[in-house]
Formats: structure tokens, sequence, C-alpha cells
């Protein structure tokens, strides 16, 4: 029953980096056409999410880490990523829109 | 002085906005804004003077048709830029059949941001 757990929890983590690689640069290229600072933090944003996401997938996977250690480094990027995206929403618009 | 984008801002007076609207040199300089500029490229982009156009855009942005923003630069240089900040301006008739302005702003806030910014990265597909 573990290896089919395994088998769904890297199943997700491989999506959540496709999609998150694919939105990340997406909104990195909006934020070099637009030259909008909210979109540049934004991406970062998005970035930190998914690069947290995987990180702790491969931590726990492929370096044994324990899956609380890898869980909490997990959260920290997800909290940091939505921290900073919240930060796009109210930081000053200028040179964008 | 530069103005916090997401604050509310108070009404101009009627005086004002008339006064913006029925100028040249301020039409001049709205046209030529398709992008946040700084005085200097809104004077070499419209071919007011300068010194005009610095005055310009105070009428313009008393009239919060404009909205003036710094950026910071890595050098150390700040440089204000100046960006549209309307959609609509309306005319209209209060019930004691005086004049009254009001001006739609463009989206500033946080929800109408994300949506801007949204569909700016949409775009991108």
């Amino acid at each position: 029953m573990a290896s089919l757990s395994t088998i769904f929890l890297v199943a997700a983590k491989t999506l959540t980096l496709a999609c998150g690689v694919v939105v990340t640069t997406l909104t990195h290229r909006a934020y070099r056409r637009t030259g909008s600072t909210a979109m540049r933090v934004l991406s970062v944003g998005i970035g930190l999410v998914t690069a947290g996401a995987v990180l702790a997938g491969s931590l726990n996977q492929l370096a044994g880490v324990p899956l609380v250690v890898s869980t909490t480094v997990e959260s920290i990027f997800t909290a940091a990523g939505f921290l900073v995206m919240t930060y796009s929403l109210y930081s000053d618009r200028l040179a964008g829109t | 002085m530069v103005r916090d984008p997401v604050a509310d801002e108070e009404t101009p007076t009627l005086t004002t906005v008339l006064d913006a609207l029925d100028d040249e040199d301020c039409r001049s300089i709205v046209s030529v804004l398709a992008e946040p500029m700084t005085a200097n490229e809104i004077s070499e982009a419209s071919g007011v003077p300068l010194s005009t156009t610095y005055r310009k855009l105070e009428l313009l942005t008393d009239s919060s048709l404009l909205y003036e923003g710094v950026e910071v630069r890595s050098d150390g240089q700040h440089a204000s830029r100046y960006a549209i900040d309307f959609e609509e301006v309306v005319i209209a008739l209060d019930e004691a059949r005086e004049f009254e302005v009001d001006i739609a702003h463009r989206a500033r806030s946080p929800d109408q941001r994300l949506e801007n910014l949204w569909s700016e990265i949409r775009k991108e597909t």
C-alpha cells in the first residue's frame, strides 16, 4: 500500500512541477512584456510554491529526509510564495498595468 | 509627492478637471501615454516644452486623470513616471442642479489587480 501512495505522490509532484513551470514561465514572460513590477513579484511567488513542492518531494524520495522535515520545508516555501504573491497585489503598481 | 495607488483619493473639483480637459497640451500629453513615462519622455513624445509639461502634469495629477509613481533604480536615481489613471470622466447634474464630476479610475483594488495580472499572463498563452 505504501508503494501505491508513493506512486500517487510522485505523480502529483510531477504534475505540480510541470504546471508550476508553465505558469511561472508565462508569468515571467508577461513580466518581460509589460515590465510590471507586480508581475515580476507574482512570478517569483508562483516559482517559490512550485520549487517548494518539488524540493520537498525530492528531499523525501531521493535524499531520504523524514516526511515531517520535507513537509515542513514544503510548507515554508508555500507560505513564502503566497506571502510574495499577496505582496505583489498590494505593492505599488507603477510601471505596469 | 507620490500618490499611494491603493488608497482612495479625493474627488477633484469640477473646475480642476475642466481646466485639464480644456487644455490642448494636457490632451496631447494624455494621447502619448501608451505606457508609464517620465516627464522628459512625455515632453519629447508630445512636443510640449519641458517646463510646460511639468505644469500640465501637475494639473493632470491634481485632476486625478494621471497618477505619479516613483521608479526606484539600482543606481539610486529615482524618476517619477506618469500613467493614465482614468477610463472615463462623467459630468452629471446632482439633485440641486449643480454639476458634479465623477472620474472612473482604472483598476486599483487588489482584486482588480489580480484580475489584471492574470489577464496579462493569459495573453502569453
